[in-house]
């Protein structure tokens, strides 16, 4: 819960300061506006939430297995 | 040696009962598991009464991976000394089953696959054998240092202790490569024996080698 909180916030945030954010990012040197830049973040965390789901679906998937073969051998 | 065998089963209504006919002389015990079929396999199996054959039926549909492991366990619990492997859709020949047993008995193997590409010429679908197969050994070889002729076949035999070494993690059709590739990283006695091949229509989709590739990467990527 605490982790979608602090997302929103976050993107909340950035929305509210996009401008300083534009003035950042020309600063660093991107050539890419404020706007672009919380677009690529944004997708690069949705990768990343996707791997994890993922792995996540793995490991269910795994202890299903395990389950439905303890039944399999139980009725024996 | 007690010798089972171990067959998964997914609707096979059709070939079942020839497979098992044709299985048992060569076992002291058949082990079918049936991997949830929607057709008749489950009741066709529960009115065969037989000392030897045992069906277990999954609850839900798992895999033929899933449905070997759940067989091996059962064997394990039931004194098996050797585990054979062997498909149900009668693609194999329950004769040579003394065949891939033999180094085992004979020569302490520990465990022996058969394959397809030595000596005898099996039918199989030109392009799977010019294509895929070539394929498939090299990724086998390159990310899992698997050093055989057959990279997917499902006929195999092993010793009780490869069986409990071996926990098949692949629930879906990558146990093929991962039972090569365990066999190989625990520096096992392997011997591959020529075997026979009758090719029907059916086999392994050409999509069904993403998923295989797929479920490998992911494994790796896990750990």
């Amino acid at each position: 819960m605490s982790f979608w909180m602090i997302f929103w916030i976050l993107a909340a945030l950035i929305i509210v300061f996009i401008k300083p954010i534009d003035r950042l990012v020309i600063k660093l040197g991107f050539s890419s506006s404020g706007i672009n830049l919380a677009f690529y973040l944004a997708v690069m965390f949705l990768f990343y939430l996707i791997f994890k789901m993922r792995l996540k679906i793995s490991k269910l998937e795994k202890d299903i297995s395990n389950l439905a073969r303890k039944i399999t051998l139980m009725e024996k | 040696m007690k010798v089972f065998c171990v067959i998964p089963a997914w609707n096979e209504e059709k070939n079942i009962i020839e497979t098992i006919n044709k299985v048992l002389p060569y076992v002291d015990g058949l082990v079918i598991v049936d991997d949830y079929s929607t057709d008749k396999t489950a009741e066709i199996l529960k009115q065969v009464k037989n000392n030897k054959i045992t069906s277990l039926h999954h609850p839900i549909n798992l895999g033929q991976g899933a449905a070997l492991q759940t067989g091996n366990e059962y064997c394990l619990k039931n004194g098996a000394e050797i585990i054979v492997h062997f498909d149900a859709d009668g693609q194999f020949l329950a004769e040579e089953i003394p065949k891939i047993i033999k180094p085992i008995l004979e020569e302490e193997y520990e465990i022996v696959f058969g394959s397809r590409f030595m000596e005898i010429n099996s039918d199989i679908p030109k392009f799977k054998k010019n294509v895929i197969h070539p394929l498939a050994k090299k990724f086998n070889y390159i990310f899992f240092s698997i050093k055989t002729s057959d990279p997917q076949s499902g006929f195999r035999a092993m010793t009780r202790n490869v069986a409990q070494k071996i926990k098949i993690e692949s629930d879906r059709m990558a146990h093929c490569t991962e039972i090569l590739a365990k066999a190989f990283d625990y520096k096992l006695r392997i011997k591959e024996v020529p075997i026979t091949v009758l090719y029907k229509e059916f086999g392994q989709k050409f999509s069904g080698g993403f998923t295989i590739i797929k479920d490998l990467i992911l494994k790796k990527i896990k750990g």
